[in-house]
């Protein structure tokens, strides 16, 4: 991790402080913190994916796909628990399903996730026929009641993210997936089982987003349509930005992706502060995710990687 | 008592016709270090893949501890306790040193999945310092150094049992510093038992480490046994064989006009203030050892490389002009060395291949329209000229055999009749025919008046196609070699460094 | 004269271009049992306008695909285009002027993508996505999220109606069709751009100057785009930012791919793309027609992106 970034950061949260005056508020960085969340549990995810060197562009729509499972079911009266797993299950099969054709049969990751992405809006939003979904208060409390000083889901989401870490640098698993993403070839020569290694991280992708997206709607208490949309753009900002690179075989979750996540998250909590028109937010995130890229792509001469 | 380790008994290899290993011979105990030398082509880097598994032979056999074995894949070569040590190691950049040790085998704690970092870096700190490395196991491989990274993949090797150590061309890029680690290291490992086979051009490394030398020629062993046995020159004769009958004396070809100057030119580390002319009607030869620079120099002559200082002056009429690299690169003729990388456009028929350097002559108005119909025509004409055996002009070029493949890369750029040409082993995995064909093409050319800059590994085809040679050295032109002093010896030593100054 | 084909590859049992083949003729069937009056030179006209803004998006995307890049940002660039050359338009009554500053807005932001891509050496995705991104924020917040309406009359006249029997939409898709066409296949500057995608390092020595011609591409996408803006701005009658949806991204690629242009570069050609555009779009309205919901359509065309990759990994099989 840069200290460029580290000076950014610092930079950018004494800007806001002095800004606004609502920006250093236990309210504000609550808030903060809990949008954050499902971004920092689907970040996680994500990034397992990249660091093979691959992609997952499908990440926002499996998101809003198990987020709209849970809260159907939870909204027909079913069980909180039975709903939640579901949910989860849905993300284990499309990741699943992503897995098989990309690191078993081949298919080009970019091509694959993005029909993924479109293709599951519209298989939920035909599940919801387009209605927002409210969830029960008490179930919307099981996420937001504080544990200490911060949300439940902020928990759960360091949780995710701080265990991310260390299966990545800490385990069998984590390191070969680092290896494959160094080098598939050397990987394959020592005798690792590549293409197993590359399936699995997409099974892990769609996991972690399908908790995110639950995540995500329980915080708000209701499903919105719009859920999910343009995440998996954010998420590779934030990805990049903390330092993990497109390549493969780089890069963590903690710190890095951590505050790639939180960077992303105070830029707009700032500008939302600001009173900046909504309509510029796009134009901010569109810049910062080109400058990430373009550091990353500095740092990293190499042309090739899943288009 | 000397005990065998590995042997090999008259190891046969062809390449799509070419034979590389005719008939080879060798043996390596435990606690020796064996040197395998031989010019470039001679057939030691094929020898050594195949003990490595990651080429089959087509005949012969390996024995291990006296008993027959079938390498067939680097992992067989790994149970068998054979190591082969890359000359720019393969490994994991963005990993610590002792994840790259131990990868492959990684110390779990008991019950709980996760690594026991702390053993691992102990472990592989004790692996390192047995081998005289003090390396942090905690590092990046990135950051280290290529000999670094040699000590990893040696300390890799050592952690997987490895008995048998293939070490190929190890020093090319080391510092001094860093080769006197390396020596270290391997004395290391003779003391410990292990049977090492160190591949290398610079002889004066063999008779420094070496206890047993093979000198392979042509796919033979020339010669072998201990190195006591063996001074320098007595290595360098064994690797070139007796001249061949002399040459017929060239003549001068028709007036000289300097067609290119260089002065100057530096490169990265590679390329170190060389200067020199080549001249119309005349064959400049560039020799040197593998790692000498001699690619890098006509790449950063042309533009494609990095370059740091010099001059380009290419002739204008009567006098010269400067040039940029690129320009050059546009009007000239460049035969790469690896057609395949960068070459030719394999999925593509010959006809497109062949005019793909020179579209602007086919261009048709109006609309930029190419005419294709001279385009295929321009090939054929080409095509037989240079007897290129293809089914059709119309045929993917990589259906072509390599031969004919070399000479569809040759076409495309006599389309263009350029004055000066930049060959870089033209004839390199190409058959017996078509070498002999692209060798004549190539003397037709320079007596049209070309002027041609031939890099070439073959000091046989050097010598006989030259009418100058330079001699490169670790990225400094060494001498110029006039026709009249050409020997393979004379080459040699000045390849090798040994201050045969005439 | 054509160029001739390459010696073809064996025809194996999973012949890609025979799937082509087969899903096109299946989606003419389909359709012409749920249209009445499917094969009749009037339907067929209704399709090739409906294709227009399509299948002239896919024709730039050929060029960028060819070279082994890739333009995720076309359709939201076209919504931007359209939005301020019609807010220009609505000012100043100028139909052309309004339409010359669709095409020079989105080719200014076709040589930004060509600059990043070709000078700075960044990856093509990654460049165009964070455009996608910028550019449809862009539009939205240029028009505060609404359309823009009050277009001039001659403007839309024009462009939406007929040259003698034929639309003048059909009449500009068939021009650009062949024009590109023409320019990818017979002349020099095609053969360049085919160069870089087949072999970037052997057409670098060859004396192609590739960086100009990475640049390029883009800024051909980004014409494409623009008149792709001009066309739907016509037809709609408005602009706005909701024209270029993420669903649309996909249609312009599904159309390429399963045109034939090769995801990973060196193949493939600007009729074939157009094909796959009226392809894409036949079964767009298969599922009007059988009462699809906009959302499973949405579902179907995932599905058939993916199994256009599919084709696509067949045929670099055969390779």
């Amino acid at each position: 991790m840069s200290n460029g970034f580290y000076l950014v950061f610092v930079i950018l949260f004494l800007f806001y402080t002095f800004s606004s005056e609502y920006f250093l508020t236990v309210l504000n960085i609550r808030n903060i913190l809990s949008d954050a969340a499902s971004i920092m549990v689907i970040c996680t995810g994500l990034a397992f994916v990249i660091m093979t060197g691959s992609l997952d562009l499908s990440v926002g729509s499996v998101a809003f796909l198990c987020a709209s499972i849970t809260s159907l079911l939870i909204k027909a009266g079913q069980p909180v628990v039975l709903s939640l797993l579901f949910g989860m299950i849905a993300g284990i099969v499309v990741g699943a399903v992503n897995g098989v054709l990309v690191a078993l049969l081949n298919f080009n990751p970019l091509l694959v996730t993005l029909g993924m992405m479109i293709g599951l809006r519209g298989v939920t939003m035909h599940l919801t026929k387009g209605w927002q979904i409210y969830i029960p208060t008490e179930v919307k409390k099981l996420a937001i009641d504080l544990a200490g000083p911060v949300q439940r889901i902020v928990i759960l989401a360091l949780v995710v993210i701080i265990l991310g870490q260390l299966v990545l640098k800490r385990t069998r698993f984590g390191r070969y997936v680092t290896a494959v993403g160094c080098s598939g070839l050397s990987a394959k020569r020592i005798g690792l089982n590549v293409r197993a290694i590359r399936f699995s991280v997409f099974v892990v992708s769609g996991t972690l987003a399908a908790l995110g997206g639950i995540i995500a709607m329980m915080n708000m208490g209701v499903l919105q349509p719009t859920l999910g949309r343009g995440l998996e753009f954010i998420a590779v900002a934030a990805i990049v930005m903390g330092g993990t690179s497109l390549f493969g075989g780089q890069g963590s979750m903690v710190p890095g992706t951590l505050f790639g996540v939180l960077m992303l998250g105070i830029i707009e909590n700032g500008l939302a502060l600001l009173a900046v028109s909504p309509f510029a937010y796009p134009l901010v995130r569109g810049v910062v995710i080109f400058v990430a890229m373009y550091a990353d792509s500095l740092k990293n001469s190499r042309l090739a990687i899943a288009r | 008592m000397r005990s065998v380790t590995l042997e090999v008994k008259s190891v046969y290899k062809q390449f799509s016709g070419v034979e590389v290993l005719k008939d080879v011979n060798l043996e390596a105990a435990s606690g020796e270090v064996l040197g395998v030398v031989g010019i470039n082509g001679a057939g030691k880097t094929t020898l050594m893949n195949i003990i490595a598994g990651e080429v089959a032979l087509d005949k012969g056999t390996l024995l291990i501890d006296g008993e027959e074995v079938t390498v067939q894949s680097p992992k067989d070569a790994e149970k068998f306790g054979i190591a082969l040590i890359h000359q720019e190691p393969v490994d994991f950049a963005h990993m610590s040193v002792a994840e790259n040790i131990y990868l492959s085998d990684l110390p779990m704690m008991k019950g709980l999945p996760f690594i026991q970092r702390r053993k691992m870096e102990k472990q592989a700190r004790e692996q390192l310092q047995r081998l005289g490395s003090n390396l942090n196991p905690g590092s990046r491989l990135s950051e280290l150094s290529i000999g670094g990274r040699q000590q990893v993949a040696v300390a890799r090797a050592l952690a997987q049992n490895a008995r048998i150590f293939l070490f190929d061309e190890p020093t090319s890029s080391l510092s001094f510093k860093e080769k006197q680690y390396l020596f270290d290291l391997i004395g290391r490992l003779k003391q410990r038992g292990a049977t090492i086979i160190y591949i290398t051009h610079f002889l004066d490394e063999v008779l420094q480490i070496c206890d047993n030398v093979c000198i392979l020629r042509d796919g033979r062993v020339a010669s072998s046994g201990p190195i006591g046995k063996y001074k320098l020159q007595d290595v360098i004769r064994e690797m070139i064989g007796r001249d061949l009958a002399s040459f017929e004396h060239r003549q001068p070809r028709g007036s000289r006009r300097e067609l290119l100057r260089v002065e100057s030119l530096s490169a990265g580390t590679l390329v170190r203030n060389v200067s020199f002319s080549i001249y119309s009607g005349e064959v400049l030869g560039i020799w040197g050892l593998m790692g000498s620079g001699r690619t890098e120099l006509v790449r950063a002559l042309l533009g494609l490389y990095p370059v740091s200082a010099g001059k380009l002056l290419v002739r204008d009429g009567v006098s010269m002009r400067q040039i940029s690299g690129r320009q050059l690169l546009r009007s000239c003729g460049y035969v790469t060395e690896t057609r395949h990388d960068d070459g030719l456009f394999l999925p593509q028929a010959v006809w497109w291949n062949i005019s793909s350097a020179f579209l602007k002559a086919f261009e048709k108005q109006p609309f930029f329209a190419m005419d294709v119909r001279r385009e295929m025509d321009a090939g054929k004409t080409m095509a037989e000229r240079l007897q290129i055996q293809m089914p059709g002009v119309t045929y993917p070029v990589r259906q072509l055999s390599g031969g004919n493949q070399q000479k569809v890369v040759l076409a495309k750029w006599l389309l263009r009749q350029p004055e000066i040409y930049f060959m870089d082993e033209p004839t390199r995995g190409v058959d017996v025919g078509a070498k002999r064909e692209i060798q004549k093409i190539i003397r037709d050319l320079v007596s049209e008046g070309a002027g041609i800059l031939l890099i070439s590994s073959e000091i046989e085809e050097m010598m006989s196609l030259s009418d100058r040679i330079i001699v490169l050295r670790g990225g400094t032109a060494v001498q110029e070699v006039p026709y009249a002093e050409f020997s393979k010896e004379h080459l040699m030593s000045l390849g090798v460094g040994n201050g045969s100054e005439t | 004269m054509k160029q001739p084909a390459v010696a073809r590859p064996e025809k194996r049992v999973l012949n890609p271009r025979l799937i082509t083949g087969v899903l096109i003729i299946v989606s003419f069937v389909f359709a012409s049992i749920l249209v009445p009056r499917f094969f009749t030179v009037n339907n067929f006209f209704n399709i090739i306008v409906q294709t227009c803004p399509i299948g002239l998006m896919a024709i730039g995307l050929t060029f960028v695909l060819v070279t082994g890049g890739i333009d995720l940002s076309m359709p939201a660039i076209m919504s931007v285009a359209a939005v301020i050359g019609a807010m220009f338009m609505k000012s100043s009554g100028s139909g052309l002027g309004g339409s010359i500053l669709m095409i020079a807005a989105a080719m200014a932001v076709g040589l930004f993508n060509g600059f990043a891509v070709s000078t700075l050496r960044m990856i093509p995705f990654v460049v165009t996505l964070s455009i996608m991104v910028v550019g449809s924020g862009t539009a939205v917040w240029l028009t505060n999220a609404e359309s823009v309406f009050g277009l001039p009359d001659a403007f839309i006249n024009t462009l939406t109606g007929r040259i003698g029997p034929v639309p003048v939409a059909v009449i500009i898709l068939a021009f650009f069709a062949w024009a590109a066409h023409f320019v990818m296949s017979r002349t020099i500057y095609g053969r360049r751009v085919y160069a870089v995608g087949i072999n970037v390092k052997a057409a670098r020595v060859s004396g192609i100057r590739t960086t100009r011609v990475l640049l390029s591409v883009y800024v051909i996408s980004g014409f494409f785009t623009g008149i792709a803006a001009i066309i739907s701005t016509a037809r709609l009658g408005s602009a706005s930012p909701a024209m270029g949806s993420d669903a649309l991204v996909l249609d312009v690629i599904s159309s390429a791919v399963i045109g034939g242009v090769s995801i990973y570069g060196g193949t493939g050609t600007v009729l074939g793309a157009v094909v796959g555009a009226i392809f894409i779009t036949i079964i767009s309205n298969i599922m009007n027609l059988l009462g699809v919901s906009y959302y499973t359509t949405l579902a179907i065309k995932g599905l058939i992106i993916v199994l256009a990759t599919g084709l696509d990994r067949l045929r670099r099989r055969q390779d």
